[in-house]
């Protein structure tokens, strides 16, 4: 019953080593974290540049050693996001407003020139010809 | 000349094919298909001329570029192993081998970044040919872990004493 244990263990360990993932560190984890919460911004269309700059200022920081400066710039990363995420919503609506119009106009071309084309062209036709004399 | 219909028919046309590849593009998805890059230069940073003697237990300058194109920001780390011809990674696996070094960086959506490194190489097992590896690995936030993209590269040297 042991051996059998044992052997699920091994595996378990096997299989695990196996599979192309490894467990992140905490510094990793809270700037997996802001990473997330910049993605979700961004898909509302924010300019989130500052904040990757800003984290990725954070990692080469704890790179080099300086960990506390580090958790400093991943703290003002964090604020930045706060900032950003209460006018997110506005963002995406002005966005969305302004796709919204963006289709409307175009689809409207095909139509204004259904409708305006042929009274435009013999307005400019006439306009042209005006001093024209008809002689018979 | 007044407006021949069948000009004012291919102007409509015109316009109708114009007016809807132009609602397409806008509606497109952002991205459609995500993916990563990851590329090995020479110390120049440039293709090519790349060392391929190397001395035991030195170090050799190179450049790494990561492209980001998730349609997301990313955060990334670039594994350094010494492998074998055996010990090489694949699309789904990594190099077994031990890591030797690692570098993390956080890219925005369409970004990229290229930067120098500087690695230690030896011989593995006695081998005087090894494969330098690079591994591009991406942060998923959600289950807290690294997870290996399938993008490596690799450049063999061959070790001198």
């Amino acid at each position: 019953m042991r051996n059998a244990y044992t052997v699920c263990i091994a595996l378990l360990v096997l299989a695990m080593s196996a599979l192309p993932v490894v467990q992140g560190s905490d510094f990793d984890s809270e700037v997996g974290v802001l990473v997330e919460e910049a993605g979700k911004l961004y898909s509302k269309g924010v300019d989130v540049a500052m904040v990757i700059e800003k984290l990725d200022n954070a990692i080469a920081l704890y790179e080099s050693g300086r960990v506390d400066e580090a958790y400093a710039a991943l703290s003002e990363a964090r604020s930045m996001i706060m900032d950003l995420s209460s006018v997110a919503d506005q963002v995406y609506y002005y966005n969305t407003l302004v796709k919204a119009v963006t289709v409307a106009v175009l689809a409207a071309i095909p139509i204004a020139i259904y409708l305006l084309l042929p009274r435009i062209y013999l307005y400019v036709w006439f306009k042209t010809r005006r001093k024209w004399i008809v002689r018979g | 000349m007044l407006l021949d219909e069948e000009v004012f028919a291919v102007i409509l046309a015109v316009s109708i094919i114009a007016s809807a590849l132009g609602i397409a593009l806008t509606l497109k998805p952002g991205n459609p298909e995500p993916f990563t890059a990851i590329g090995l230069l020479n110390e120049e940073c440039k293709i090519g001329e790349y060392p391929e003697v190397v001395v035991n237990n030195s170090f050799i300058k190179l450049c790494i570029y990561i492209a980001n194109y998730l349609g997301k920001p990313g955060y990334f780390k670039v594994v350094y192993r010494i492998a074998l011809n055996e010990t090489l990674p694949s699309n789904t696996t990594f190099s077994p081998e031990n890591m030797v070094e690692e570098w993390r960086i956080v890219l925005g959506d369409g970004e990229n970044k290229t930067f120098p490194v500087n690695v230690p190489v030896y011989s593995l097992r006695g081998e005087t040919r090894v494969a330098l590896v690079f591994e591009l690995w991406v942060y998923d936030g959600s289950a807290n872990t690294w997870t290996y993209t399938g993008r490596w590269n690799h450049l063999y040297v061959n070790i001198t004493v």
